[in-house]
């Protein structure tokens, strides 16, 4: 991981997205991963585009759930180091 | 009829004589056996009876053939080279259907996952599982107690998603038999829906239940799992996704969003049947039916 000044994403191009009854669900075919994201995890994936780095994601997530930014951090950077190290998210 | 000898063939057939010639068409493959001996043949005959037979020619590597040797021995040849060697020629029955499994179900063009699959009324409820987690002994329980058999070892979806059936003989274990009150054969007994009185459901029917079984828990449950909990499932249990990735993921993500996904704990399997009629079949809470 870069740090939270790093932009995040965007998804990594073979990386397949759809969403099963309102959850989305990822798939990698060169690595046959395969990940069901629960909502915060959600949330971090469609803002990870590219265009926001770690730290405005968790911004922007702790103003639409009311609450401060301190206490998603740690989920936040969790999440998307998760992506990264699974080959969700394209890499630099 | 003579088996000619192949300068590449690695066995020589000698002078026996194949007097059952069978043809069958499975998952869009064509698979030739022949047999030495007419009893066998026609239970082999019986065994893959809801297949469509077919005059069109088998490649080689679908030309399975089953013959006494001189030496006492019974061999089960692919492709003129040996699968097995058995002492009586009913013990090569397990390992006939077993070549002829492995090779459909690899070679099909249509999305085969590993589950057990059955229909009542108008649900349709796959059991997606690994090997000797019990898929095959809570189908046949399910065939057992009034359930129409549609596979015991794959889903088969097509590009829209519809279960094709793949109706393949249940190979059985002993374990299984003595749990199911069935007469043992050997190591595997193999059986058709109408042995256990069952029908062979028709093509064409959607998936309206995935049923996540969990064998070895006292208490039986049959609890709603969120429908998204049976992609990595299915993923992860199929048999040719890597033919093409991508629209593996395409059907199972469609699937999965059309059905309900259950977790189901159990010990007895034919209590684990009955729970699954009398919640998901006819006249049930759960059942689909309007």
């Amino acid at each position: 991981m870069g740090g939270r000044s790093q932009r995040v994403g965007p998804p990594a191009p073979n990386v397949v997205e759809t969403e099963v009854d309102g959850d989305v669900c990822l798939y990698d075919p060169s690595s046959e991963r395969v990940a069901v994201l629960n909502g915060t995890a959600s949330d971090v994936w469609r803002l990870a585009d590219g265009t926001y780095t770690i730290a405005e994601i968790t911004d922007l997530l702790a103003s639409s759930y009311g609450t401060q930014p301190t206490s998603i951090a740690p989920d936040v950077e969790a999440v998307v180091t998760e992506f990264v190290e699974a080959g969700f998210l394209a890499q630099e | 009829m003579k088996i000619q000898q192949r300068a590449s063939c690695g066995y020589d057939m000698g002078d026996i004589q194949m007097i059952v010639d069978e043809r069958f068409r499975i998952l869009g493959t064509d698979y030739r056996v022949r047999i030495d001996d007419q009893e066998l043949g026609a239970r082999v005959r019986d065994l893959f009876g809801s297949f469509e037979r077919t005059t069109r020619a088998a490649r080689a590597a679908n030309t399975i053939q089953l013959a006494a040797f001189p030496d006492g021995t019974h061999r089960l040849l692919r492709d003129c080279y040996r699968v097995t060697v058995q002492g009586a020629a009913t013990q090569l029955l397990p390992a006939l259907v077993s070549t002829i499994n492995r090779s459909a179900v690899e070679e099909s063009e249509e999305l085969a996952i590993h589950a057990g699959v059955v229909a009542i009324g108008d649900s349709t409820i796959a059991f997606p599982s690994v090997s000797g987690n019990g898929k095959t002994t809570l189908t046949a329980a399910c065939l057992l107690s009034g359930f129409s058999y549609i596979s015991d070892e794959a889903l088969v979806l097509d590009g829209n998603g519809s279960v094709i059936p793949y109706p393949k003989p249940l190979a059985l274990t002993k374990w299984s038999c003595d749990t199911l009150g069935i007469a043992v054969e050997g190591e595997e007994t193999l059986v058709t829906a109408a042995d256990l009185g069952a029908v062979v459901a028709q093509g064409g029917t959607e998936l309206t239940d995935i049923v996540v079984a969990d064998f070895g828990h006292p208490a039986e449950e049959l609890v709603p799992l969120p429908k998204s909990d049976a992609v990595p499932v299915l993923l992860g249990l199929a048999f040719n996704h890597f033919k093409d990735p991508g629209r593996a993921f395409r059907i199972v993500t469609d699937v999965a969003s059309k059905t309900r996904v259950w977790s189901l704990s159990y010990a007895d399997p034919q209590g684990a049947a009955l729970t699954l009629r009398d919640q998901l079949g006819p006249g049930a809470a759960n059942s689909l039916a309007v």
